[in-house]
């Protein structure tokens, strides 16, 4: 019965999005926080997997997220290839990068491995700063196409990047939610209670460890070559250390041990930042951050869990 | 008689210090064989070795007659051989079925999906008794229900051979028999089972042949009766109120 509310709900919901550009078109600010807040969440899914999913707490995710957008957008303008072929090599360079240097990584374990993410994260950034042909600190723009053109994935219409994100939010939480009831999502938990379990069981730690960090590099390397397609510019501070962070905060506050955690964090964590700058921003600046800050040092001393961890009834024994 | 695990002069030192020194050993397929010893003998150090978590400093481990020293962790569930910790290590998140079902997915069973890992999962809860906690999380049980999970949680990798470090410590009585109980069915459903054990009633009662450790030493070996009238054995273990 409660399910089938639920369900309800949840379909009344995914319709209400799917209409909502009609009545904010002419609104491209709102536009813009749901495409940045669906952008935000789809990036925190793909962190998810491997922090909340494995145990394996990254900070570095703005950079794979700038692996792929970088990949793509050097395809595009320096190689002239159509953005349909660039996205595929942006994802395989995103995951060929990731497989090699973090399959010598995962021997470290905890903060160390944070730490690890961090230098990783900086690195990329520094060298694509120092790149010519990356175009160093100044970044590179994508050129700009008359009307809405799919071929060459360039819209006038803000709304049709609204239903592309919203679509690659709800694809990447299918794939999340598939993995979690799979072999792969047992292996991926089990290393993160106890690796020393998992190996007694006959799960091999560092095998599995990979194959989440390709995955959620590979997932972002997808959120990088939209958001290059959509602002049309991309510069070095794409990946800043906190941009990195930023994409943490939606699955804790969300609930990271849930595959809905993101999705919970991500949509109110943008939609109350976005609020609270257009409310208090002209006001005094910089009050929206502090609130923010507020918000979430309440969340996390309340509820390490994050806001799914109210619903969540299991544990009484 | 098969010598289904068969231990050569392993030593092991930690920085120095001497774990296990020289012990040799074997155990019968399809018996329940035990090792005693005070705290700080070895035991555990032994079983960590035998079931790959870290290699002997030398000597030779067999298992069914093939050299498996230095073999990895994770490559022994496909073996058939499991463990459990003698520090319980639930996974705490999860629910009780799904710490099975991960086995099940896992080890020798190979479920193809989340439905048949669990109904194999089921299956063992119902064996080991732990059916009515299916759906509360691991971390909230209490030490007795912890014990059975790491003994349900190794099952279901479907072994030939199981370690067992310490199940009943901690146990009350009646707890203690309905473990010796559990031990006998699994061993009855053709299990190996090699057990370290503190509590003399249960090793007396399930082993055919116990080994004792002291000091990393193997001091005796036999039946229980034969080493628990071993006059050095009294001395060094029974004699310091090791016994129950
Ligand atoms: N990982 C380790 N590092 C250093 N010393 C250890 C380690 N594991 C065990 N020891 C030491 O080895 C000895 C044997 O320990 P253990 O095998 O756990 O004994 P038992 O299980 O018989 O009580 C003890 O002195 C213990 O302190
Ligand atoms: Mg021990």
């Amino acid at each position: 019965m409660k399910k089938k509310i639920l369900y309800i709900l949840i379909i009344a919901l995914a319709v209400f999005m799917l209409i909502l550009p009609e009545y904010i078109a002419s609104m491209p600010y709102i536009l813009n926080v749901f495409i940045l807040a669906f952008y935000m969440t789809t990036m925190s899914m793909a962190w998810n997997l491997l922090g909340g999913m494995t145990g394996q707490n990254s900070i570095g995710h703005a950079c794979f997220m700038g692996i792929g957008a970088y990949t793509a957008t050097l395809c595009i303008v320096k190689f002239g290839l159509n953005p349909w072929v660039s996205l595929p090599i942006a994802i395989f360079v995103t995951a060929f990068i990731t497989a090699v240097v973090f399959s010598q990584c995962f021997i470290l374990r905890g903060p160390y491995f944070t730490l690890v993410t961090i230098a990783f994260a900086e690195a990329v950034r520094q060298i694509i700063l120092n790149w010519d042909f990356a175009g160093k600190a100044i970044g590179l723009g994508l050129p700009y196409v008359r009307g809405n053109n799919w071929l060459l994935f360039s819209f006038k219409d803000r709304a049709i990047y609204y239903y592309i994100a919203f679509a690659m939010m709800i694809a990447v939480y299918a794939v999340m939610k598939y993995i979690d009831n799979s072999k792969l999502g047992f292996a991926l938990k089990t290393i993160r209670e106890d690796e020393d379990v998992a190996a007694a069981i006959g799960i091999k730690p560092l095998k599995y460890k990979v194959i989440a960090v390709v995955i959620s590099a590979s997932v972002s390397a997808v959120a990088g070559f939209f958001y290059a397609c959509y602002y049309r510019y991309i510069d070095p501070n794409i990946m800043l250390q906190s941009s990195s962070v930023e994409i943490v905060l939606p699955a804790i506050i969300g609930g990271s041990a849930f595959v809905e955690g993101p999705l919970v964090g991500g949509i109110l964590m943008v939609s109350l930042s976005e609020y609270l700058r257009n409310t208090f921003g002209g006001i005094l600046p910089g009050i929206n951050l502090i609130l923010y800050a507020i918000v979430l040092i309440v969340v996390i001393r309340f509820r390490p869990t994050g806001i799914l961890g109210f619903f969540d009834r299991r544990g009484r024994a | 008689m098969n010598k289904i695990i068969e231990v050569e002069n392993i030593c092991k030192s930690f920085k120095g210090l001497k774990a296990v020194s020289n012990v040799s050993f074997y155990a019968e397929e399809g018996q329940i064989t035990g090792m005693i010893g005070p705290n700080g003998a070895g035991k555990s150090t032994t079983f960590n070795m035998i079931c790959g978590f870290y290699p002997p400093t030398s000597g030779v481990i067999k298992y069914k007659g093939t050299d498996i020293t230095g073999k990895r962790a994770y490559e022994f569930a496909d073996m058939g051989i499991a463990r459990t910790f003698q520090i319980m290590k639930p996974l705490g998140n999860l629910s009780v079925l799904d710490n099975v079902a991960s086995s099940a997915f896992f080890g020798r069973h190979k479920a193809k999906n989340i439905h048949q890992a669990r109904e194999i999962a089921e299956e063992i809860l119902n064996f080991t008794g732990l059916i009515s906690k299916r759906d509360v999380l691991a971390r909230s049980m209490g030490t007795p229900d912890q014990k059975r999970l790491e003994m349900a949680r190794a099952l279901a990798t479907k072994p030939d051979m199981l370690f067992l470090d310490e199940v009943m410590a901690g146990l009350n009585p009646a707890e203690t028999e309905e473990a010796i109980d559990l031990i006998r069915r699994i061993n009855s459903g053709g299990i190996t089972v090699f057990l370290i054990e503190h509590i003399m009633r249960a090793v007396v009662s399930l082993c055919k042949k116990v080994i004792v450790l002291h000091h990393g030493e193997k001091i005796a070996e036999g039946t229980p009766e034969e080493v628990m009238n071993d006059a050095y054995v009294m001395e060094v273990y029974l004699g310091k109120g090791g016994a129950d």
